[in-house]
């Protein structure tokens, strides 16, 4: 499947004119009041739902004299993610052979965003659950099938490994996500760490 | 609990092998033993007990060979891979008897919030800085000395006086640095020195507790052995004297294979065997060996408490302040910070392992989880889920119209976003509340199930009748379509045919809905799907008076209408291949003789919600 | 979005309003000036040319913003001068979401103390996203971190650090090096106290943040002036 960038998304929007949400043709749900920057540096694998006062921050990408100008992508995410209302996604800087860089955020398929995050992780895996009000650090790391209790602060350069719990302020690893996590779903409905394929259907207008 | 409302816990049939009678439970308003003891007694939701019996489904594994579910009470673990949270390297078991359960890389938490630790380089030469990096960069560019550093709450190891030459192998250089810089000894060094330390002592004789007045004494003074030290010297003093005093006598020569055994008190061991020695024969007095000492000075493993030292603490920490003090929570991290009083005396907590884990049935060995060993991968080679295994209950008030017709329940994440009139953290007590039970079978047979449930909750509170909420299951007993591929049904005629049907049946629902004249009817079910059915209970939420402050038991939870539910399920499956009677038998005995019956019972919790309090 | 009529309105208030601040502007007058304005007031400002504000960061308010040579204000940010007079100073990056200043009453109370509405931000300060600064005072190579909090007269001192979601009380001070963590532990940063060379390359680093930003941020300046 072609990834088109978010920025395609006003040519091929249409589907609901009036709504909360754009629809663009692989089912990328963004809501009209998110507040998004750079738009042609985010990557939207398909079926993604961005809802209202999220701020996402793709203009802050590598630049140009770097080696890898091909691609320009500052934020990705996987299908079947949902972003809740009034996160914020910056991506992380740092120095790299003497030169400022922005690093790009990549997010996997099937995360949750609980409401009020701010995201500067460089990479989260796939089936993550963050709840909400949460703050992952610049440069932090989160493996597949965490969860992230209401209300952590992950600290800079923090590794989340796969399959725990982690709380706190700053985080740490609380626990272990159980053997069911996310299997639990029955046709139709939707839990942490779960597929959010039912989730994402479920946002309309 | 922190699941949200309405949530559904599943108790672990093992609980039942440790007595739930209610002499254990507080809140009984009933006699205790007796009857209780037997079948008869129901499960209490409001025991706290029961706190250790419950799971959320999902937590839950499943043996195929006991056909029983299986909770953490009754599976082993066994470690697969060892391997550390924040490099995600892993680590060979014979590592870690080697060298312990912590990171011996670079990977290190902060002594003071357990944050982790970058490590930060410094640049020297002001004119490098170009090519440098940041200090807070993870210091792959940057030149030493290096720093290791909180990024959350700023601690860094400038504060214990301790900087590295390189940025990498921390735990190595770590260990060779004490607080405030001074070079650990290596252990040639340390052996060597103890050999000169321990001959002195012994020319010396009698003389030895007194401190030898060298220069060494003064040295020793300021930096006084650590833990590690003491504990070698320790461990060599006890070894040289049980060699002593065994080696030394016939006795102990005779009984010398005792200490073999393990008798890890020699000094009392000689002592009785020099008292009953002494009585065997006249003979023995002569050679009786001299008896087994305590350790006594530092050299020997013992740390002698200076006079001044108390005192010195106090005084840090009268001119320090609280915040100078380490917290429990800090000495407990890491056992070289355990008698740290001061901030200053911590040191950084390398990070401790993490496992992989296999699981087994405790009663028949079977694994029932085993997942790939890398640490990498999240995939398993053998996951037996309860979930795969037994019927899962969910719960939803019967009143938020919107969510009829469709029949899905409602998903954990968008609960809140669902309308709904009734406000599960507050029910209006006394009230009648329906509920829809929504049972859904995951298993390729269909179910037979029953359900049952005391008339009356547990008490919310001891001695407060009142709080009892009265539950009627309207259909306890009905069936549960099997699970199976989707297009199975699409492709059998007869199961369209119902399907039709129960499309009309959901579309006259719908219609009854929308003249808001549906109603739930006892003995019957509400609404079936292919491998789901709801049943309709009705709820009389009891009186939660408000609590009183001196009340023992009234805790946070102390109006939460939780409903046990005895759930029973039966169903005919057939059995493997290698089970059961030989192929001629089967083919003689027709299809019944390849069946078999099975049935599971356990007991569950529903959550409904909390009771709002009446004051 | 700003006519002519508003802003001449404004350069009008702008004469005015240094007098009131410097006496620190009786609060029956301010309530009485606010309320006859709309929310979204354009300031008067004084931007150095150097300085990168976007098109999308809101500067509004009643009394002087001033933002020092390359300084940073993301999309999004808020510069809030209701209360008082705001000095930005140079190579301070405010992030989206912050606010600076702060409204009269973001959570619906007013801002306690009369005589430190002024907002000072030291050089080099960053500012991030969702975090509010009412402060006096945030002194040289301060960090507030995301979500922080820093009430109204607060005075923070050189190179602290509030760790996200971490709050001072208003009129509370910090002293310098300190690091506040969210339950309220302070901690003093020794790495940047005993540091010289930390200090300077962090402020180096602050600096290389600042021209990245200028290259990926479209500045807006002519808006304000």
């Amino acid at each position: 499947m072609s990834r088109p960038s978010a920025g395609n998304r006003k040519s091929t929007a249409g589907r609901s004119i009036k709504g909360e949400y754009i629809e663009t043709d692989t089912g990328n749900k963004v809501s009209r009041r998110a507040k998004i920057e750079g738009t042609p540096n985010i990557m939207l694998a398909g079926r993604t739902v961005i809802m209202a006062d999220v701020h996402l921050r793709g203009d802050l990408h590598r630049t140009a004299d770097s080696a890898t100008s091909s691609s320009n992508t500052t934020i990705s995410m996987g299908k079947y993610t949902v972003i809740a209302t009034g996160c914020t996604i910056h991506p992380p800087s740092r120095l790299s052979r003497g030169i400022m860089h922005f690093y790009p955020v990549k997010i996997g398929d099937h995360v949750y965003i609980g409401p009020e995050c701010h995201v500067s992780s460089i990479s989260i895996a796939s089936h993550v659950h963050i709840g909400p009000r949460c703050v992952l650090g610049p440069f932090s790391i989160v493996k597949e099938n965490v969860r992230i209790l209401d209300g952590a602060v992950v600290p800079q350069g923090m590794v989340i490994p796969p399959g725990v719990v982690v709380g706190g302020s700053p985080a740490r690893v609380v626990g272990e996500v159980p053997e069911g996590w996310g299997a639990s779903g029955r046709a139709g409905e939707t839990v942490e760490g779960g597929e959010l394929r039912e989730l994402v259907r479920s946002i309309r207008g | 609990m922190a699941l949200p409302f309405p949530y559904t816990y599943f108790a672990c049939p093992c609980t039942e092998t440790t007595s739930f009678s209610s002499t254990t439970d507080p809140y009984s308003t009933e006699p205790a033993g007796g009857a209780a003891e037997d079948e008869e007694s129901t499960f209490h939701s409001q025991s706290p007990r029961a706190n250790y019996a419950l799971y959320p489904l999902e937590h839950l594994l499943y043996c195929e060979d006991c056909h029983q579910i299986r909770c953490p009470r009754c599976w082993v673990e066994e470690i697969m891979t060892w391997y550390c949270p924040s490099c995600l390297f892993e680590y060979a078991n014979s590592m870690v008897k080697s060298d312990g359960n912590r990171c011996t890389r670079s990977c290190f938490n902060c002594p003071l919030c357990m944050s982790n630790l970058s490590i930060v380089g410094q640049n020297e030469e002001t004119d490098k800085a170009q090519e440098g990096s940041h200090p807070l960069d993870k210091g792959q560019q940057a030149t030493g000395p290096y720093f290791l550093h909180c990024p959350y709450c700023s601690w860094s190891s400038v504060e214990i006086g301790i900087q590295f030459d390189k940025g990498k192998e921390i735990y190595d250089q770590l260990q060779r640095i004490k607080n405030g810089g001074r070079v650990v000894m290596s252990q040639k060094d340390k052996e060597r020195e103890q050999l000169k330390l321990r001959r002195q002592v012994s020319r010396g004789s009698i003389s030895q507790f007194e401190e030898p007045e060298t220069p060494k004494a003064t040295e020793k003074e300021s930096y006084p052995p650590d833990d590690r030290d003491l504990f070698a010297n320790l461990n060599a003093f006890y070894k040289s004297q049980i060699l002593e005093s065994t080696g030394g006598s016939a006795l102990g020569g005779a009984f010398g294979a005792l200490s073999d055994y393990g008798i890890s008190s020699p000094g009392t061991l000689s002592r009785i065997m020099s008292m009953y020695g002494s009585n065997l024969g006249p003979k023995r007095g002569k050679d009786k060996p001299a008896p087994m000492r305590e350790a006594q000075s530092e050299m020997e493993g013992v740390r002698l408490t200076k006079d001044n030292d108390e005192e010195k603490i106090v005084e840090s920490m009268q001119q320090m302040g609280w915040d100078a003090t380490t917290s429990q929570e800090q000495r407990r991290e890491h056992p070289d910070n355990m008698d740290a009083t001061l901030v200053s005396d911590l040191r950084p907590v390398p990070t401790l392992l993490r496992t992989k884990r296999s699981k087994r049935c405790r009663t028949c060995r079977h694994i029932l989880v085993r997942p790939e060993p890398k640490v990498a991968s999240t995939r398993y080679k053998i996951r037996l889920l309860a979930l795969n295994y037994i019927p899962s209950l969910r719960l939803r008030p019967l009143t938020a119209p919107a969510a009829l017709g469709t029949g899905t329940p409602t998903s954990s994440v968008t609960a809140s976003s669902i309308a709904s009139s009734v406000s599960l953290d507050a029910i209006p007590p006394a009230r009648s509340l329906s509920l829809l039970l929504t049972v859904h079978n995951p298993l390729f047979d269909p179910i037979k199930v029953t359900l049952a449930t005391p008339s009356l909750t547990p008490p919310l509170r001891p001695n407060a009748p009142a709080s009892r909420s009265r539950v009627t299951i309207l259909c306890p007993q009905f069936e549960v379509g099997a699970s199976g591929d989707v297009w199975d049904e699409a492709l059998d005629v007869g199961a369209k045919e119902s399907r039709e049907k129960s499309i009309k049946d959901a579309a006259a629902a719908l219609e009854s809905n929308a003249s808001g004249q549906k109603q739930a009817e006892a003995g019957k079910v509400w609404e079936r799907g292919r491998n789901w059915t709801s049943v309709v209970l009705e709820v009389l939420p009891g009186v939660v008076n408000s609590p009183v402050p001196t009340a023992r038991f009234a805790g946070e939870d102390a109006n939460v209408l939780e409903i046990p539910l005895y759930v029973r399920i039966e169903y005919e499956t057939e059995t493997g291949p290698g089970e059961g009677a030989s192929a001629v038998e089967r083919a003689a005995g027709g299809i019944k003789e390849r069946k078999e019956q099975r049935e599971l019972e356990y007991w569950c919790v529903l959550g409904v919600g909390r009771i709002a309090q009446t004051a | 979005m700003s006519d002519q009529v508003s802003s001449n309105r404004d350069s009008a208030t702008f004469k005015v309003v240094p007098a009131a601040a410097t006496v620190a502007a009786a609060p029956s007058k301010r309530v009485s000036s606010t309320a006859s304005k709309p929310a979204l007031s354009k300031p008067p400002t004084t931007i150095h040319p150097s300085a990168i504000v976007a098109e999308k960061a809101v500067l509004t308010g009643l009394y002087h913003i001033s933002i020092g040579a390359n300084s940073v204000i993301h999309p999004f940010a808020r510069i809030v001068s209701e209360a008082g007079p705001i000095t930005i100073g140079e190579n301070v990056i405010v992030n989206e979401r912050a606010v600076v200043g702060g409204a009269r009453s973001s959570d619906g109370m007013e801002r306690t103390g009369d005589g430190n509405v002024e907002v000072h931000i030291g050089n080099s300060v960053t500012v991030e996203s969702s975090a509010v600064v009412e402060a006096n005072m945030i002194g040289e190579g301060s960090i507030i971190d995301i979500e922080a909090r820093v009430g109204t007269g607060a005075r923070i001192g050189k190179y602290c650090k509030l760790s996200p979601k971490a709050s001072v009380g208003a009129n509370e001070t910090m002293e310098d090096f300190t690091t506040l963590s969210d339950p309220g532990r302070r901690h003093t940063d020794h790495l940047l106290k005993c540091n010289p060379t930390v200090r300077a390359l962090r402020s180096k680093r602050q600096k290389d943040q600042v021209e990245l930003l200028r290259r990926l941020i479209p500045s807006n300046l002519a808006k304000w002036s």
